[in-house]
């Protein structure tokens, strides 16, 4: 085993990295407050891989969507499974991130020189918004279809009428 | 590995767990993405070609139309495909693909000839889908006919062409 490792590490610097990644010394200890950047990473990372999956079956036409998740979910071994996942990782995502803001802010660590950090962190949270609210739409029905009517009408309230 | 700390013992734990975690992950994914391997096309299905008392006092083939209804991954496909039904005297109606066993083409039934004649290559078959003359290297192709509920049924296939055997493509 560590003769494998080994002969991987020559080849790739595994240890380093993995010693970077893991070993990270933590001012004031580990706590558990701190674990919600590395799970939205690993949920984000299971919404990468199960949506290249689901993308295997799923046609992005108004005349097939609905055909092909029916599909995926009634025929397709695992299917509903992996739909699932990808659906409830969705949400799991939006209550992470929100935890994960909360504990930036509580506990302050966006201060000293993190300003950077703070704003790729603003971007990230629009991206990942955004990216919720689209992935919402993928499998049209008559529900999503008006509950995204009325998002996009409460939308334009909130920015005022349009012109 | 020489010396066994609490550290390394949790170390090796967390790695045995997230590996144990992702290869038990990955098997829905396998079994997701191979899904279409193991996946076969659906039986051909019994279409309706119309009342069998219709076709009881038939003299000359009747050309029908049929629909069938293909079933493809998650796409369904209808399409009406013709046949000629015939009788031989007194027997139970028979069913015919109006496919030419040559290249394919649409055969026509003639009236006033009283044969079947494709328009492509001129091949001719008798009145009950025998060869007669031209490049078909085989008479009309029967397709597979019950009678259910007072209703004519077919289940409609393709055969191979140019080949003097009936084989079934699909």
């Amino acid at each position: 085993m560590a003769a494998v490792v080994d002969w991987f590490d020559r080849r790739t610097g595994i240890r380093g990295l993995l010693h970077q990644a893991l070993d990270e010394p933590i001012p004031g200890g580990a706590r558990f407050a701190y674990v919600f950047g590395s799970g939205l990473l690993f949920l984000f990372l299971s919404q990468v891989l199960t949506g290249v999956f689901l993308a295997l079956y799923y046609v992005p036409s108004a005349d097939h969507a609905h055909t092909t998740v029916a599909y995926i979910v009634k025929e397709v071994s695992s299917g509903s499974f992996i739909r699932r996942l990808h659906v409830y990782g969705s949400s799991a995502m939006i209550v992470v991130l929100l935890l994960h803001i909360g504990q930036t802010i509580l506990f302050g660590s966006y201060k000293g020189y993190r300003e950077l950090l703070w704003l790729a962190g603003c971007v990230l949270f629009a991206l990942i918004l955004g990216m919720a609210f689209t992935g919402y739409l993928l499998p049209p029905c008559s529900i999503r279809g008006r509950r995204t009517l009325a998002r996009s009408s409460t939308t334009r309230r909130a920015t005022g009428p349009r012109i | 590995m020489t010396e066994q700390t609490r550290r390394s013992f949790l170390g090796g734990l967390l790695a045995f767990g997230t590996s144990a975690v992702g290869a038990l992950l990955a098997i829905p994914l396998a079994r997701f993405s191979l899904d279409p391997l193991w996946r076969t096309t659906s039986d051909v299905l019994w279409s309706d070609v119309g009342p069998a008392a219709d076709f009881q006092s038939i003299t000359a083939p009747m050309k029908m139309q049929v629909a069938i209804e293909q079933r493809d991954g998650w796409r369904k496909i209808l399409s009406e495909k013709p046949v000629y039904v015939i009788k031989l005297n007194g027997g139970a109606p028979r069913v015919l693909s109006a496919v030419c066993p040559h290249l394919g083409c649409s055969i026509a039934w003639s009236d006033t000839k009283g044969q079947f004649v494709c328009p492509c290559h001129n091949g001719v078959f008798a009145a009950d889908g025998t060869l007669l003359s031209g490049p078909p290297p085989r008479g009309m192709d029967q397709l597979e006919a019950r009678i259910e509920g007072g209703k004519l049924q077919v289940r409609y296939q393709y055969f191979r062409q140019l080949v003097p055997t009936r084989e079934v493509l699909a």
